[in-house]
C-alpha cells in the first residue's frame, strides 16, 4: 500500500513539475504568457524588445524553435504576414491567435479608399487593457487544455495578472482624466494606438499608417504640419522603434515638442519590459507632455 | 527627403472627423449631486483642475461646474470617509438641463476615487 502512495506521490509531482514550452511570436504575449504560465512555461521570446514586428520575418533557427514549442502564441490579425505559411508548415492545431477574442477596431482605409491588405482590424489590440484581460483567459485556457496538472497553478496565476490589469487600468483613466478632452491629440509615427485612443477619447493624427512600412507622402505631412499649427497642438511622439525623422521636421515647422518616445509596437527595455511598466511609460509620456 | 505618393496612410477627413473644434464650444451648466453611504468630505478635479471640494464631512454634497456643452471633461471624483470606516458607497448623479446623464456609485473602504465620464448632453 505504501509503495502505491509512494508511486502516486511520484506519479503527481510529475504531472505538477511539467513545463509547457510556448513560443511567442510578439513581446507582448511573450509577457503575459509569463504572467499566466508562472514556473510551469518555458516562454521562447521570437521577437525581442525593439524589434519592428511590422517587418520581422522568422529565420531558419526560429522555426526550428517555433517547430520544438507545444505552443505558439500569435497575434493574427495581420500584423504577421508571415503567419499562413508558418502555420502550415508548422501545424495549425498548436496556434493560439489572440486576435480571435479580443475586441477589434477598424482600420481606416487609405487616401485612395484602399484597405491594408484583407485584414481590416487594427492589429495593435494590446494597447487596450480589456483586451489584454481577454488573451491572457485565452491563453490560461489553452495551457490548461496542454498541460492539466498545472491548471489550478494557472488558474491562479491569471487571477493574479488580471487583478494588476485591473489596477492598472484605473491608474490610467485617472492619469489621463488630468488631460482636458480638448488637449487629447496624439500626433504619432503611425497609427498604432487606435485601441488606446478609443478606450481614453484621444483622437490620433498619424504620420504613418498602421504599418510602419507605409511611408507618409509629402502632401500628408505637409497637412499635417498645418492641423498642428491650427489646433495649438503642444506635443507630437516618436516611437520606439523608429527613425524620427519626420517628425523632427513637424517640430521644426510647427514648433511643437517632442513628447517623447511611445512604445506603440511591444515592449521597450527597462521600465518598458513588462506589460505594465509599457503602459505606465505611455500614459506618463502622453499626459506629462500634453498638459 | 523623396516620400513615395503611391503609399499614403490614413485620410485627413476621416482623421479629423472626432476632432474637437479649434474654436471652444458654448458651455452649459452641469449640477452633480454627491450621496455617501456614511459622512464623508467630497472633491472633483474636472479636466485636471481642482473644482471643488466639500469643508466637512456630510452625507450629500452639491456643485454646479460650468463645461463645454458638447464634449464636458471627465471627473475625477474623490471621497474620503472617517479612517475607521470599512464600507463607502459613493453614489454621482449628474443632471444637464434637468436631463439626468450619469447615475453611478462607487465603492470602496474609508475612501473612494474613480473617474466619471460624461456623456454628451
Amino acid at each position: 500500500m505504501k509503495s502505491v502512495l509512494l508511486i502516486l506521490m511520484v506519479l503527481g509531482v510529475a504531472a505538477q513539475a511539467e513545463t509547457l514550452t510556448v513560443a511567442a511570436l510578439g513581446t507582448v504575449l511573450a509577457d503575459i504568457a509569463k504572467n499566466v504560465g508562472g514556473n510551469h512555461v518555458q516562454v521562447v521570446e521570437l521577437i525581442k524588445p525593439g524589434t519592428d514586428p511590422h517587418s520581422y520575418e522568422p529565420t531558419p533557427g526560429d522555426i526550428k524553435k517555433i517547430s520544438n514549442a507545444q505552443l505558439v502564441l500569435a497575434s493574427g490579425l495581420g500584423i504577421e504576414p508571415y503567419l499562413e505559411k508558418l502555420r502550415t508548415s508548422v501545424g495549425p492545431s498548436r496556434f493560439l491567435i489572440a486576435g480571435d477574442s479580443v475586441k477589434t477596431i477598424s482600420c481606416e482605409s487609405d487616401e485612395q479608399g484602399q484597405s491594408h491588405g484583407e485584414h481590416e482590424a487594427d492589429p495593435h489590440w494590446w494597447h487596450s487593457i480589456s483586451n489584454v484581460e481577454l488573451v491572457s483567459r485565452q491563453i490560461c485556457n489553452a495551457f490548461s487544455a496542454a498541460n492539466p496538472g498545472a491548471k489550478r497553478e494557472y488558474d491562479a496565476n491569471t487571477k493574479i495578472f488580471i487583478e494588476k490589469l485591473e489596477a492598472l487600468s484605473k491608474w490610467s483613466r485617472l492619469q489621463v482624466a488630468r488631460l482636458p478632452k480638448s488637449q487629447r491629440i496624439l500626433v504619432t509615427s503611425h497609427d498604432a494606438l487606435g485601441y488606446f485612443a478609443k478606450d481614453y477619447s484621444f483622437v490620433i493624427l498619424p504620420v504613418q499608417g498602421i504599418s510602419t512600412t507605409e511611408e507618409p507622402s509629402s502632401q500628408k505631412v505637409q497637412r499635417l504640419i498645418q492641423q498642428i499649427k491650427d489646433m495649438h497642438i503642444k506635443a507630437v511622439f516618436a516611437e520606439n522603434i523608429e527613425n524620427p525623422k519626420v517628425l523632427e521636421q513637424i517640430t521644426k515647422e510647427t514648433g511643437a515638442k517632442i513628447g517623447g518616445r511611445l512604445y506603440a509596437d511591444g515592449l521597450g527595455t527597462d521600465a518598458a519590459s513588462t506589460y505594465e511598466g509599457m503602459m505606465r511609460r505611455n500614459v506618463m509620456t502622453i499626459v506629462e507632455a500634453l498638459q | 527627403m523623396g516620400l513615395p505618393v503611391w503609399k499614403i496612410t490614413r485620410p485627413t477627413p476621416v482623421a479629423l472627423a472626432g476632432l474637437p473644434a479649434e474654436e471652444e464650444n458654448p458651455k452649459s451648466s452641469f449640477d452633480i449631486t454627491l450621496t455617501s453611504s456614511t459622512p464623508a468630505k467630497f472633491s472633483i478635479v474636472a479636466g485636471g483642475k481642482k473644482s471643488g471640494a466639500s469643508s466637512s464631512l456630510a452625507t450629500s454634497w452639491k456643485i454646479s461646474l460650468s463645461m463645454d456643452a458638447k464634449k464636458p471633461d471627465d471627473l475625477i471624483v474623490h471621497g474620503e470617509a472617517s479612517p475607521d470606516t470599512k464600507n463607502l458607497a459613493l453614489r454621482i448623479q449628474i443632471e444637464n438641463n434637468g436631463k439626468k446623464l450619469t447615475d453611478t456609485t462607487l465603492w470602496g473602504t474609508n475612501s473612494v476615487e474613480d473617474v466619471v465620464a460624461i456623456p454628451a448632453p
